[in-house]
């Protein structure tokens, strides 16, 4: 499989969110604004790669064996560093993520990428993909969640009705029930069932 | 928060974990088929609460000050906690691991739970996340004797239907 189709696998065939159905906890948890979930997204992928490389240097050393609890400290040190530089440029993005950002180490695709003994290459083309397939996830439910709760789109107010807006859509159970009826459009369109990704 | 009970009214009731935190979410929409199977996920959630709680409550000690409610610290005790009890339970894959038990001792590090409390409410947590686990079984049981439309089969419906039942516990939040 070429690197470009590796990519693409994730992002849409073998979507986290859509098709293999983890990372569901950020994705309730933090996209009552569409920014939240781009930037939510973004982090964790560059943290999935970044991860990745550590535990490719690492293994000749660890042998292959305890790869989950060598993966763990390698996302806990890429987090950590993560926050510590993006604290100080999105300090309100950051604190407003809260416990979701830690999260990221214990995120299923996360763990399930790393827990993959694969090539060096494969690793990481799988982990970008499935990365973007995250974020591009993430931001699609951020814009729904954000459009019927708040009334608006990356912070810009696109209606103006004099119709409240439906403030469900912004807390966490408004956040299930969004994520089920796009998880069942996209079975819909793609003709499959839930039932398969059990 | 000093009251055992204040701790058990926020952390079942106020905070529960699955239903207004949405953690947790990989055991239950994968480990909910049955209630037998949601017993036992309930037990190993509930018995590495517990344990990371202990854990978290002697250990704090060792850390120097002001890293005991630091997440690095609470996250890697909890996901040792959690890796150890998914070995005991022999589950194949992280399902402890990803989220609730971690998660719960986050919360714990995040509202300044500390001391022999976080014990109190590890258990309180485990406790309200158990529950939603058996009722959320308790109800997909029934649904396998509904007609589902064909989109909606497997994990959207049980997603819905858990979305549903945390609107009644949003009403004891506001």
């Amino acid at each position: 499989m070429t690197s470009f189709k590796q990519i693409w696998q994730g992002i849409f065939p073998a979507n986290p969110v859509f098709r293999l159905m983890l990372g569901l906890v950020p994705a309730v948890g933090v996209t009552h604004l569409a920014w939240n979930g781009l930037f939510l997204g973004l982090t964790t992928t560059a943290v999935l790669v970044a991860a990745l490389l550590i535990l490719a240097v690492l293994s000749p050393v660890t042998g292959g064996r305890a790869r989950v609890v060598t993966g763990l400290a390698a996302l806990t040190v890429m987090t950590v560093i993560a926050q510590r530089v993006l604290v100080v440029s999105y300090p309100e993005t950051v604190v407003g993520l809260g416990i979701y950002f830690p999260l990221i180490v214990v995120n299923g695709f996360v763990l399930l990428t790393i827990s993959r003994e694969q090539p060096l290459g494969t690793s990481l083309f799988t982990g970008l993909g499935y990365g973007l397939g995250f974020t591009l996830a993430l931001t699609i439910l951020g814009v729904v969640r954000e459009f019927l709760g708040l009334g608006q789109v990356f912070g810009v107010p696109v209606v103006n009705w004099a119709l409240q807006p439906f403030a469900l859509a912004a807390t966490v159970p408004g956040g299930m029930i969004v994520l089920a009826l796009l998880m069942a459009a996209v079975n819909a369109v793609t003709k499959e069932s839930g039932e398969l990704n059990e | 928060m000093n009251n055992s009970l204040e701790i058990f009214r926020y952390a079942v009731v106020e905070n529960n974990l699955i239903l207004l935190q949405g953690l947790g979410l990989l055991a239950l929409t994968r480990l909910t088929k049955t209630t037998a199977e949601a017993s036992r996920v309930s037990l190993a959630i509930l018995g590495s609460m517990l344990t990371a709680g202990m854990a978290l409550w002697a250990l704090a000690a060792l850390v120097p000050s002001g890293y005991a409610l630091d997440w690095p610290f609470l996250l890697l005790i909890a996901g040792l906690s959690a890796l150890l009890w998914q070995r005991i339970f022999a589950y194949q894959q992280n399902y402890l691991l990803s989220s609730a038990v971690v998660g719960m001792a986050l919360i714990g590090g995040r509202d300044f739970i500390g001391g022999p409390q976080i014990v109190t409410f590890a258990f309180a947590a485990g406790l309200g996340v158990s529950l939603v686990l058996l009722v959320v079984a308790a109800i997909r049981e029934r649904l396998d004797l509904c007609p589902v439309p064909q989109p909606f089969r497997g994990i959207p419906i049980v997603l819905l239907t858990t979305g549903l039942l945390a609107l009644a516990l949003l009403g004891f939040k506001f």
